[in-house]
């Protein structure tokens, strides 16, 4: 018995239609019955109607594990900010699924993410381990204003007490890009606040790649002062005034510009040493703190003492498929039969002003090969050097082989 | 001299530093451009589907369908919608949308909003963005179609607004979701416009191709009428000749009314036949030299004559004398309608003054004038004079009834002359026509040319042209009607300017009603105030004022808007009908008519007049004792909601609530808490058989009764069976109560209670513990001698007690499933934790969501007691 699996995709109005309609298709492109279920729309659907649609379609034994996103991605489909619903189902023979979750995550990610770790480290887990992390991104609303769940303190919670770190990919999930408040999909359940966890034991290999396409421009800037996510001071001056000066006074742009375009990298790699794409962890600017002239960022993880440089974001794709191709030359022989691409929301062309999907680009390599599910995330985990890191304006492939 | 390495280090981080910044720059500026192509190119593309739709869709609201989708799904919008027009002026209403779910559908549909004029005109627009200033109305379409930031323009065509544009976002929200601006109103302004065009260019090829085929229809199938009249008309003209002996008088008048009608059937018919064959080239002239055209023209003046004297008009001829002998060549027969049509019209439209006509000799051919005083033709409508069915409005109505054929024939004959035809005219001061028709042969068809003159029938084309105007004698209309008028009958005006058809009908309602005439609707106006029809019978199509003018000058005015009417007219077609009603008329006649069935329409009608004065008298005293139930009902209403409890009571340790929401005004559910003493709470929830008053009624009888001897002797059966007792001697037989009756002691929580015939209350222990309360008796009020057990719980801490009538557990969804004990219990499994009034809350906000607005046919009552943890 080998593994199979199929995607499919839907853009029905009517939540349950969607889920049905997505998973009878991934269902038919796999021809074998679920396992595991992996179930992504976006916030205009209703979670509970589209997962009892999907329920019905792969049966009640079937694991499944998902969430927002902002858009969907399979072979054949592309589509963000509608009612795009995405399904793979993958059947698993000698392939142990387990799978965790930990609510209350608001607040105490740090917490959450040690439970979880304890947990996926009890379980007798065979080799290959692969380990796909998700949790809501969107805290929510309060008198501050906006507020995210981050994923740094979580993954540091997961770090301190997993032991080894299994081969990871994670989503941080977004719904759509006003941030409304994120669901998650895990089995029976539509659940909220929560970081899940899926551990697939034995059997199959999950290998990943990190793909972004920025280079660094211009020389280390350090961050002086900052507040959790809000990056006050780079180089001992206002970060807003810093970057104002950077773009000059001429270029006609307003800290109100500076959202989803300014994007910092932090590269984990020999500091003077040539450019390594896998080397850099891209962290976007959120919003500005006009009153205080800082950055809001995604993540807490740039504090006083980070060395930073301000990244260009490349216009030509060919990085998609270089990256693609290192890859799946890592596989070693093995049998790919799945891929599942985690893609940054930001990075989507309507949002980010190229003329093509950069997406496009994966669909025309990897989706010629193997079955393709793919979604818009608001954060991305995967590994950078030697850490688990939580990044931004960056797509993690995972390809699934056996 | 050379700078310290500091300054250097520092200089180049300042051109790194540049450098950076200008990349970073040019990547934006980049970006910008190719975001800001790529919306171009959307734009683009959405034009062009458009113009698919337009070129593809015979229907506008089919382009309108297919537009709201495509601007949302091209141009990123999250909800467009087109207004439509509705028959109040400035006032639309969503008639197509996307973005929004089937649930908003009857939302929307029933939405109306008021523009400002210049919606009208083209140059209003709004523009709502998160700065923009509030108005009324931009509050009013936020609310209303859920969308905070939006534009909205008008898609005009040659009349006013197809409907208005209205598309926009749900969220502003810099860098991804600017505001919108004058650059996305332009794009709006440029895709109303396109649509607009679109449409208009659509439907004037549509126009053309409809035209076409019209006058090809008419010319078919006025050939095929041609035989059927030449058949009646020659035995016709034969009886009346004489030729077989002289007819009885009565005959002979009818026959001369038959003769006359389908002489000018075949006058209408030859017409369409040869204007069909005029614009389709079919037609064969035969020009000839004309070196005595003012002669010819001459004698065609004189044929009008009689007709202007009688009517006092003056009708001059000047001849250039010039013109004899010139080298000019006409179709005399046709030239001669030509002729014939001008002066006709001439001296239709003129009431005094003069009708002149007028010969010139100019370098290059001959021009002839008809001139009049008449009523001249308004300035909008000059560039349709000459266009075929059309004939100009005069104020409300055309002033003579005709084809409409006739200057379109003038047009064609004199472009067929190498030719053409003009006009001048002011509304009210007259007409002045001038046909110009070159002189030599050169613009002619060489086959088409004949040397000699052709032999003139100037009385042959008078009499097929014949004009009907035959003036009636208005003031004696109606003498023989007022002469024959009898009281007991019920009378009736029938407006109709064909003379003939007026005695027609006379004759044929005579003997049933009293029948007055009218010779037009202004007449007809005149002539009900005069005479108080109880119906009156218009035709559609007459001078001055038209049926469907008169039929809304009737709905209009207070006192005769009740007045039954039956349009009587030639037009046929649903369409014709539909518009016939919708200007108000009762009934729509077509003609020809059966007279059985005229008749019976009529009579029909003023029988369901009658009924409805008859109905409406029955409806008002209806309507009052509705009224009067109505006020009964809130009386018991307010009675019963009187009784409930205001507020539950607060004792330490406990928590206590309660809610009736009744399934009609009054209900028959209630239930009570009563303090026994400082440490006892009676606790009880009945449920009387039957709703309404009467339910109600025996609801405070049954209240009253309980309180008083709760206070007597709060034991519970005690309780239950006194005031069963009390109850079946205080109340009509056969009604009767259901409930649940227990006193609470707060200081040993031991609840002791009786239960007679009710629901079982479900008390919820620890953990998933849940017990009934059943022990008691049958219900109270049926039976004299009802006795009661009792029994005895205790609730521990975090025991929740829950009482309820079987509203709750039996309400039905509109799949006929009942909510059943089952979703109760596990409402209040998952909600235990909460207080006892939110708990309370959580029940029926859970029975009405399973209902999901099917309607109730029984109270629905819920009480929870809580022993606090």
């Amino acid at each position: 018995m080998h593994a199979r699996a199929g995607a499919g995709y839907s853009e029905q109005t009517d939540s349950y239609q969607a889920g049905y309609e997505a998973a009878q298709a991934a269902l038919a492109e796999a021809g074998a019955p679920a396992d595991l279920a992996l179930v992504y729309c976006t916030s205009k659907q209703d979670p509970h109607r589209l997962n009892a649609g999907v329920r019905a379609a792969v049966g009640d034994t079937a694991r499944i594990h998902g969430g927002h996103s902002v858009g969907a991605i399979t072979r054949a489909h592309l589509g963000y900010e509608g009612y795009q619903t995405c399904v793979g189902v993958l059947s698993l023979p000698g392939t142990d699924i387990h799978m965790f979750l930990e609510r209350d995550l608001a607040g105490r990610e740090m917490a959450a993410g040690r439970a979880l770790g304890e947990r996926i480290a009890a379980v007798s887990c065979a080799d290959p381990r692969n380990l796909l992390l998700t949790y809501d991104s969107v805290r929510g609303r309060t008198e501050r204003g906006l507020e995210l769940n981050l994923a740094t303190p979580l993954i540091e919670g997961i770090g301190q007490t997993i032991g080894t770190w299994p081969t990871v990919a994670g989503v941080g999930v977004f719904g759509d890009l006003q941030f409304n408040p994120t669901y998650q999909f895990f089995d029976h359940e539509v659940v909220q606040q929560t970081a899940s966890a899926l551990l697939l034991c034995g059997g199959v290999r999950m290998d990943t790649i990190i793909m972004h396409g920025c280079e660094p421009a211009g020389r280390y800037h350090t961050i002086t002062k900052a507040e959790g996510p809000l990056v006050l001071e780079i180089d001992g001056r206002p970060a807003i005034g810093m970057i104002e000066q950077l773009l000059g006074a001429g270029s006609n742009k307003t800290w109100e510009d500076f959202p989803l375009f300014v994007t910092l990298g932090v590269n984990r790699g020999q500091r003077f040493g040539p450019f390594r794409e896998e080397d850099y962890a891209n962290r976007l600017c959120m919003a500005v703190d006009k009153e205080r002239g800082g950055l809001i960022m995604f993540e807490n993880d740039l504090q006083a003492g980070s060395e930073v440089q301000l990244m260009r974001r490349s216009i030509d794709f060919t990085y998609v498929g270089k990256r693609c191709d290192e890859l799946l030359a890592r596989l070693e022989g093995r049998k790919p039969f799945f891929a599942l691409y985690i893609d940054c929301a930001g990075r989507a062309a309507a949002y980010c002003g190229t003329e093509r999907e950069e997406a496009e680009e994966v669909q025309r390599i990897i989706g010629g090969r193997m079955p393709l599910l793919g979604m818009y995330s608001g954060v991305e985990i995967a590994r950078v050097g030697q850490q688990i890191q939580a990044l931004d304006w960056t797509g993690v492939l995972c390809v699934f082989s056996e | 001299m050379s700078d310290a390495p500091g300054a250097e280090l520092e200089y180049y981080r300042e051109q790194v530093d540049r450098l950076a910044g200008e990349s970073l720059r040019l990547d934006y500026l980049v970006s910008a451009l190719r975001h800001e192509l790529k919306q171009k190119r959307q734009a683009f593309g959405l034009l062009v589907e458009l113009q698919q739709h337009i070129l593809t869709l015979s229907e506008i609201s089919a382009v309108f369908a297919g537009a709201v989708r495509a601007v949302n799904s091209v141009l990123g919008m999250d909800r467009t919608l087109v207004l439509l027009p509705t028959d109040r002026a400035h006032v639309y209403r969503p008639g197509h949308w996307a973005g929004y779910r089937e649930e908003a559908a009857d939302r929307l549909r029933s939405a109306t909003f008021t523009f400002p004029e210049t919606f009208v005109d083209g140059t209003g627009h709004l523009l709502a963005h998160g700065a923009s200033e509030r108005t009324p109305l931009i509050d009013q379409l936020r609310t209303t179609l859920e969308l905070p930031f939006f534009i909205a323009v008008p898609v005009l065509a040659d009349a006013g607004p197809l409907g208005l544009f209205l598309s926009g976002r749900l969220r502003e929200a810099r860098p991804l979701f600017p505001p919108l601006d004058a650059g996305d109103l332009d794009t709006f302004r440029t895709l109303a416009n396109f649509i607009a065009t679109g449409v208009r260019n659509k439907r004037i090829v549509v126009l053309e191709q409809m035209d076409r085929l019209k006058t090809e229809f008419f010319a078919n199938i006025s050939h095929e009428f041609r035989t059927p009249i030449t058949l009646t008309l020659g035995p016709l003209q034969s009886w009346l000749s004489g030729r077989h002996g002289p007819l009885p008088d009565a005959l002979a008048r009818e026959a001369d009314v038959m003769r006359r009608n389908q002489e000018r059937l075949l006058s209408l018919i030859n017409q369409i036949l040869d204007l069909a064959k005029l614009e389709s080239g079919r037609m064969r002239f035969m020009f000839g030299p004309a070196p005595d055209v003012n002669r010819f023209i001459a004698e065609r003046v004189e044929q009008f004559r009689p007709a202007c004297d009688a009517r006092g008009l003056r009708l001059e001829f000047a001849a250039d004398e010039r013109l004899n002998g010139a080298d000019l060549l006409i179709d005399r027969e046709q030239f001669d309608k030509l002729v014939f049509n001008l002066l006709s019209n001439a001296e239709k439209f003129t009431d005094a003054g003069v009708v002149r006509v007028t010969t010139e000799r100019h370098a290059d051919g001959l021009v002839l004038t008809v001139s009049d005083s008449g009523i001249g033709i308004p300035e909008d409508q000059l560039p349709h004079v000459f266009d075929r069915f059309r004939q100009a409005e005069g104020g409300a109505a055309r002033r003579h009834v005709g084809t409409g054929l006739g200057l379109a024939w003038v047009r064609e004959v004199a472009r067929l002359h190498g030719g053409a035809v003009s006009v001048r005219s002011e509304a009210g001061s007259g007409s002045t026509f001038r046909v110009f028709v070159p002189f030599g042969r050169a613009h002619l068809d060489p086959s088409m040319v004949v040397d000699a003159p052709a032999a003139d029938d100037p009385a042959g084309t008078a009499a097929m042209y014949r004009s009907e105007h035959r003036p009636s004698d208005f003031e004696s209309l109606n003498d023989d009607g007022e002469a024959a008028f009898d009281a007991t009958r019920q009378t009736v005006l029938y407006a109709e300017d064909n003379q003939d058809l007026r005695a027609y009908v006379r004759r044929l309602l005579a003997p049933m009603y009293n029948v007055f005439l009218a010779v037009d609707g202004l007449d007809a106006q005149e002539k009900i105030d005069r005479y108080k029809p109880d119906l009156v019978l218009t035709d559609e199509m007459m001078p001055r004022l038209t049926g469907r003018g008169l039929v809304e000058s009737i709905r209009a005015d207070p006192v005769r808007r009740g007045t039954p009417v039956i349009v009587l007219t030639a037009r046929s077609g649903a369409q014709a009908r539909i518009e016939g009603l919708e200007a108000g008329a009762d009934d729509y006649v077509t003609k020809p008519f059966d007279e059985q069935e005229l008749l019976a329409r009529i009579r029909n009608l003023l029988r369901a007049r009658a009924q409805e004065k008859e109905l409406t008298e029955l409806n008002r005293v209806l309507e009052a004792r509705v009224e009067e139930q109505i006020a009964k009902l809130r009386v018991g209403a307010r009675i019963q909601s009187d009784l409930l409890p205001k507020s539950a009571p607060v004792i330490p340790g406990y928590e206590m609530a309660g809610r009736t929401l009744p399934a009609q005004v009054v209900g028959g559910d209630y239930y009570d808490f009563i303090a026994v003493d400082d440490r006892r709470y009676a606790v009880c929830l009945g449920d009387v058989a039957g709703k309404g008053l009467p339910a109600a009624l025996l609801m405070a009888n049954l209240q009253a009764t309980v309180r008083g001897q709760t206070l007597w002797n709060p034991s519970a059966c005690d309780c239950m069976t006194r005031s069963n007792t009390l109850l079946f001697l205080s109340t009509d037989p056969g009604r009767y109560a259901t409930m649940f009756y227990g006193v609470l002691n707060t200081r040993s929580h031991y609840f002791s209670y009786t239960n007679a015939g009710h629901n079982p209350p479900i008390v919820f222990g620890g953990g998933d513990r849940v017990s009934r309360l059943s022990v008691g008796g049958t219900v109270v009020g049926l039976f004299e001698g009802s006795t009661y057990e009792e029994d005895v719980v205790h609730l521990q801490p975090g025991d929740l007690l829950v009482i309820f009538s079987d509203g709750i557990t039996e309400a039905l969804n509109t799949a006929g499933d009942e909510f059943g004990d089952e979703r109760l219990i596990a409402v209040v499994a998952e909600r235990r934790a909460e207080s006892s009034e939110s708990l309370v809350d959580g029940i029926m906000s859970a029975v009405t969501l399973h209902a999901r607005g099917t309607p109730q046919w029984d109270d629905m009552t819920v009480v929870v007691v809580k022993h606090c943890p």
